[in-house]
């Protein structure tokens, strides 16, 4: 049975967020996590079939929650809500570009914020304050995660053959017509 | 059609384990990226300090010498130590009281800092349960507590910080005062203090704990130390949590409340000792 290049690329660009998202820590500057692992987990929604985009949702959110202490679930219903709203986006107009992309994580990074404190029950006045805050500084972290988990998953898609260069009308590909 | 059979069984295997294996699922996330968090500190001890030892010969030899006028002193505390500890020994037989829990220092460099999230004050040890540590067991640093062990796997142990919000410590003030007695209290973590009147404030910023439950009768005076009571069975008493800022009157004015600045530096963790209670080396 040929071998799926959608797996080893899922499996590798999640270990390697999680791995970055673990070991980066919060600095006064940007006293938040960079949410790698969604970044890739919005990248793969974006730009692969359902259950790829299924199986990657999961992985991300399963190794956030375990790796972060959060309750089970937290961050997979996020991604699916997430998954679902990338789904209706890009019927209208989304695309998996590097702009678009980096957008969209920064925009989950705020939305994913709060909906983790809301998940946690944090409801004082002062941790909602916090929550506010955290989501602010969602946002230079969303940008940062977002651009280099586009580029990078987008790099690894193109050497590993899943995304092929785009044809044009007569047939001869882009990368083609400078040799 | 063999590719979409792969990925069913991929997603409902990975909802199975994430349902039903769930304590298993989080110890085999940490042990698939410890060895790779492990080796970066394992570089940075072995080839980066050494390499900045090169540039630094001159300070390093005033602090070898600073270094070995400590050792000097130390040896002689030891020494009385010692002695004291025989007469503890035999005191306590004398009074028939139980043995001391038998534990051991071990020391654990520092491999993630929060985790994936940043909800929680937490950093994770590159020492876990095949090296005698437990759940519960104290970690400390020579400048006081940090934290305690929530959660171990066979390579690394997930330590909750003093500061979390979760954290609770018994503990007391040192030397409150003549003919005051023991003052004793619960810390709480910091983090999620109510107000009335939210401050813009950076969240990498610790907001002080809060020692709870002191009797309203003696005002501590600022800068009290706040040192582990050794009632909560986790800690040894003495150990040094924080110093005292401020105390007030709780609403229902039955009891006192008190904000402590923690004694350890949190975000500057690198290495840490673990109280280990089911073996680890010696010291």
């Amino acid at each position: 049975m040929r071998l799926d290049m959608n797996l080893p690329v899922v499996a590798f660009t999640l270990f390697a967020a999680a791995l970055l998202q673990d070991m980066i820590p919060a600095t006064p500057a940007l006293p938040v996590k960079i949410g790698f692992l969604t970044a890739v987990a919005l990248y793969h929604m974006l730009t692969k079939p359902v259950l790829v985009a299924l199986t990657a949702l999961v992985w991300a959110g399963g190794v956030t929650d375990a790796l972060g202490g959060l309750p089970a679930f937290c961050t997979i219903s996020f991604l699916l809500a997430a998954y679902g709203a990338v789904r209706l986006l890009k019927r209208m107009f989304l695309e998996a570009t590097l702009v678009q992309g980096t957008l969209l994580v920064a925009c989950a990074a705020v939305v994913q914020t709060v909906w983790t404190r809301a998940w946690l029950g944090l409801s004082e006045p002062a941790s909602v304050w916090h929550a506010l805050v955290a989501a602010g500084y969602a946002v230079p972290a969303g940008l940062v995660a977002g651009c280099a988990g586009f580029a990078v998953c987008g790099l690894i898609d193109r050497v590993s053959g899943n995304k092929k260069p785009v044809k044009e009308a007569n047939g001869i590909l882009w990368a083609e017509t400078d040799r | 059609m063999k590719q979409t059979k792969l990925w069913v069984w991929l997603l409902v295997l990975s909802f199975g384990a994430l349902v039903f294996w769930r304590s298993g699922f989080c110890d085999f996330s940490r042990e698939a990226l410890y060895p790779y968090e492990n080796a970066l500190g394992w570089f940075e001890r072995t080839f980066w300090l050494r390499a900045q030892a090169v540039f630094s010969r001159a300070r390093q030899a005033s602090r070898n010498a600073m270094l070995e006028r400590d050792v000097a002193r130390l040896q002689l505390v030891a020494g009385e130590a010692e002695a004291l500890e025989a007469e503890v020994v035999r005191l306590r037989a004398l009074l028939d009281f139980s043995p001391p829990v038998p534990c051991r220092w071990l020391a654990a460099p520092v491999i993630s800092r929060g985790g994936t999230s940043e909800v929680w004050q937490r950093v994770r040890l590159a020492k876990g349960s095949l090296h005698g540590v437990r759940k519960g067991d104290p970690v400390v640093v020579p400048e006081g507590v940090a934290g305690r062990v929530i959660d171990v796997s066979p390579h690394t142990s997930e330590v909750m910080l003093v500061t979390d919000p979760n954290s609770r410590v018994s503990c007391e003030l040192e030397v409150p005062g003549e003919g005051v007695g023991v003052v004793r209290g619960i810390l709480y973590g910091g983090g999620s203090i109510p107000s009335a009147d939210p401050k813009l404030s950076l969240l990498y910023v610790v907001d002080p704990l809060r020692l709870r439950y002191l009797t309203r009768e003696f005002e501590p005076a600022p800068r009290t130390r706040v040192v582990t009571s050794g009632l909560g069975q986790t800690f040894p008493k003495g150990l040094t949590v924080g110093y005292l800022l401020e105390s007030r009157l709780e609403p229902n004015g039955l009891s006192r409340e008190a904000s402590v600045m923690p004694a350890v530096d949190m975000a500057g963790l690198d290495e840490v000792f673990i109280l280990a209670t089911g073996g680890g080396h010696a010291p």
